[in-house]
């Protein structure tokens, strides 16, 4: 019965709410193949009347931009504005702490120290002479032999320095004295080398005193049963200070606790020491505890220290190189900072790549004009490191 | 037989609870009395300490009261310890005994050299075996001094208390262990034995009485500098430990106590308000002595002119 019904009439017309009429000729009929239903009727309309059209290749570089502002920001907030922020806050403190100036104190001379020496002029860089810097040796003859040859070093032209603690923890420290004497090269004073002077000094002190009170109205010791002069001096240590010959210890004793360089070219005013430098302090009253020492110093006080629980020494250095007259900048080239290893800034080279404890040989190849390079090697592990 | 086992494992666990729980008796004198120096009558401090001073705070408090006569001047202070620093360490080198600089004495070098103007004491340390051998010989011996240019001449004391073989502060009358006495006017330096006291707990630590702890590696190997004119000895790390006594400001400050850091003249010079102060206290104390001389006088005139009335009358 149904079917004859519908028989009679054409099946379109049983499509409810057909609208398959729509002429292609009108706009609407396009409308859905945009696939852009994001957007008002009203927008694309806009968008699609020629004179007002946004190109499509614009649109696609739209959602690009629009993606690259938001990596930005949030690299921003995650990553860059906390570090800027740190360096700003940075910057101010050491401009403050530069503000300050600083006090000058004397403190006196100590027995058979050497605080400043200058190197001899014929040492500079000139024509194909070489300065050669090399960092904490320890003991490591090996390796510094191994260093010198990659460098090519020739002892009648070039001439070596050594940031200090050339000696202890390391397979052969008297060898490495021995070999440093022999080829002319300058020292300077490091912990470990102040350390062992004064061991021995105090031996030797104690050695006299012995003689001194056989004179006096006494015959027993102030400490029969202990020996004052061991007092605070590692078991290893006192071996080691025994090992040198006198000829190695008064090699030792030569070095002083600042080598002034001397003016290379764009280095400015070189300087060599073991640990650090507090800017602004003639070299003559800076304290040599602390030039043997430093690691850090406290910004609102300008005292170092050698603990770390304040700014590297050397950020302070160079943000006050920078801010002087180029004649009066100076470059440290220094050592003793195993941990923060191989440490390069335009007014500071820190050379200590910690090669008695598995690391490598540094040296610092400098050539005339200030050019300079640096040449490594591996070092063997030399059993566990030693705190000092 | 297992029964009896059985009474044998229970009584014998009965046992070990009860002695186990059972608290232990103290006998006289074994338990040690802690003293402490706040629970210390006036006169048991007395009793027990071993040197006295004529007074406390800083006027009284740094004379011996054996030799005190009266509070010096400024410049007898000065004078006194300039050579009183110079004959120790002097006589120290020349018996071969070890000693160091320590504490405000310390700082003072540090700036300059020299003691701080301000200081009224001096302080040294020593090793406490030095310390039991001065004790044993050296104790209340004297010692004469003339200075290098032959204008002056002192005798001093070199006394030992009797405590030094306590090395902890105990009831704390006695943290000072020694001192070098000038016995023209009760003038001293402190001196103060360090030992490794817990050697098996803490080793390389030593302390003084006043619980002033140092590394064995911050003190040892020694340095020798210059104090005042002669060879001193300086601990090793003495940067350390003038910053752990005294923290950094105390290298940075240049005003202190009425001193400033003069840094052309490398000197602490009194400040001018001071000067004016101290030249106001001195006027004052020579008027107050000319009014009671004048008043004594006066009087002794008054006495003199009533006897020789009397004398008349008679």
């Amino acid at each position: 019965m149904m079917s004859r019904d519908t028989s009679s009439r054409p099946l379109i017309d049983l499509i409810h709410d057909n609208n398959l009429g729509v002429s292609d000729e009108e706009d609407a009929f396009y409308a859905h193949d945009d696939g852009d239903y994001l957007l008002t009727p009203k927008w694309r309309g806009m968008n699609t009347n020629p004179s007002t059209r946004i190109p499509r290749r614009l649109q696609r570089y739209f959602v690009i931009y629009v993606i690259a502002a938001v990596v930005i920001l949030i690299s921003w907030w995650v990553y860059i504005g906390p570090r800027y922020a740190v360096y700003r806050q940075e910057q101010l403190e050491l401009g403050n702490a530069a503000k300050m100036g600083h006090v000058k104190s004397m403190t006196p001379a100590f027995k058979d120290l050497i605080q400043v020496q200058d190197l001899d002029e014929k040492h500079l860089p000139r024509g194909d002479r070489r300065l050669v810097v090399v960092g904490d040796v320890h003991g490591c003859k090996e390796e510094l032999e191994e260093l010198l040859k990659k460098v090519g070093f020739r002892d009648d032209k070039d001439h070596l320095i050594l940031t200090g603690d050339i000696v202890a923890k390391g397979p052969d420290s008297p060898g490495v004295v021995t070999l440093a004497s022999r080829i002319g090269a300058s020292c300077v004073r490091g912990n470990h080398e102040d350390k062992i002077l004064l061991s021995i000094e105090e031996i030797n002190d104690d050695h006299k005193n012995s003689v001194a009170r056989a004179e006096v109205d006494v015959v027993d010791r102030p400490s029969e049963n202990q020996e004052p002069a061991v007092l605070g001096t590692e078991p290893e240590l006192l071996q080691l200070a025994k090992s040198f010959t006198e000829q190695q210890l008064s090699y030792l004793k030569s070095c002083p606790v600042i080598l002034r360089v001397g003016q290379v070219g764009a280095l400015h005013n070189v300087v060599v020491v073991h640990a650090g430098l507090v800017p602004d302090v003639p070299l003559e009253q800076q304290d040599p505890f602390q030039v043997m020492n430093m690691r850090t110093i406290d910004l609102d006080t300008l005292v170092p220290s050698e603990k770390r629980k304040h700014t590297p020494w050397e950020k302070y250095w160079n943000h006050q190189q920078k801010r002087k007259p180029a004649v009066e900048r100076t470059t440290v080239i220094y050592g003793h900072d195993r941990k923060r290893g191989k440490n390069i800034n335009k007014y500071s080279m820190g050379l200590d790549s910690g090669c008695v404890s598995g690391g490598h040989l540094t040296a610092m190849v400098i050539k005339e004009g200030g050019k300079h390079k640096y040449v490594q090697v591996k070092c063997k592990q030399y059993g566990a490191y030693v705190p000092q | 037989m297992r029964l009896s086992a059985y009474a044998v494992a229970v009584a014998g666990a009965a046992l070990l609870r009860q002695s186990v729980a059972a608290p232990v008796e103290i006998k006289g004198d074994v338990a040690p009395q802690v003293v402490r120096r706040e629970d210390l009558s006036q006169e048991d401090k007395e009793r027990l300490k071993y040197f006295h001073e004529p007074g406390a705070g800083n006027q009284m408090g740094h004379y011996d009261r054996r030799y005190f006569k009266g509070i010096v001047s400024d410049e007898e202070r000065t004078e006194t310890q300039l050579h009183m620093i110079r004959a120790y360490l002097e006589w120290f080198r020349k018996k071969g005994l070890d000693t160091w600089i320590a504490h405000g004495t310390l700082l003072g070098w540090w700036w300059n050299g020299k003691r701080l103007p301000w200081d009224w004491d001096l302080d040294t340390q020593v090793s406490d075996a030095t310390l039991n051998y001065l004790g044993k010989h050296y104790n209340m011996t004297t010692h004469k001094y003339r200075s290098e240019d032959g204008k002056t001449e002192r005798t001093y004391l070199m006394d030992v208390g009797n405590m030094i073989h306590e090395r902890v502060r105990g009831d704390g009358m006695n943290v000072i262990d020694a001192r070098w006495i000038d016995v023209s006017n009760g003038l001293f330096i402190d001196i103060t034995g360090l030992s490794e006291t817990h050697p098996d707990t803490a080793p390389g630590w030593w302390s003084c009485k006043n619980y002033h702890k140092y590394q064995t590696s911050d003190l040892y190997p020694m340095r020798e500098t210059m104090f005042e004119g002669v060879a001193a000895k300086v601990p090793y790390a003495y940067d350390k430990i003038l910053k752990d006594e005294y923290k950094e400001k105390a290298l940075v400050i240049t005003e202190f106590e009425e001193h400033q850091w003069d840094s052309q003249q490398l000197l602490w010079i009194k400040t001018p308000e001071q000067t004016e102060k101290d030249r106001q206290e001195a006027a004052d104390r020579a008027e107050e002595r000319k009014k009671q001389e004048e008043e004594e006088a006066q009087r002794k005139q008054e006495e003199a002119n009533t006897q020789q009335e009397e004398k008349k009358d008679e």
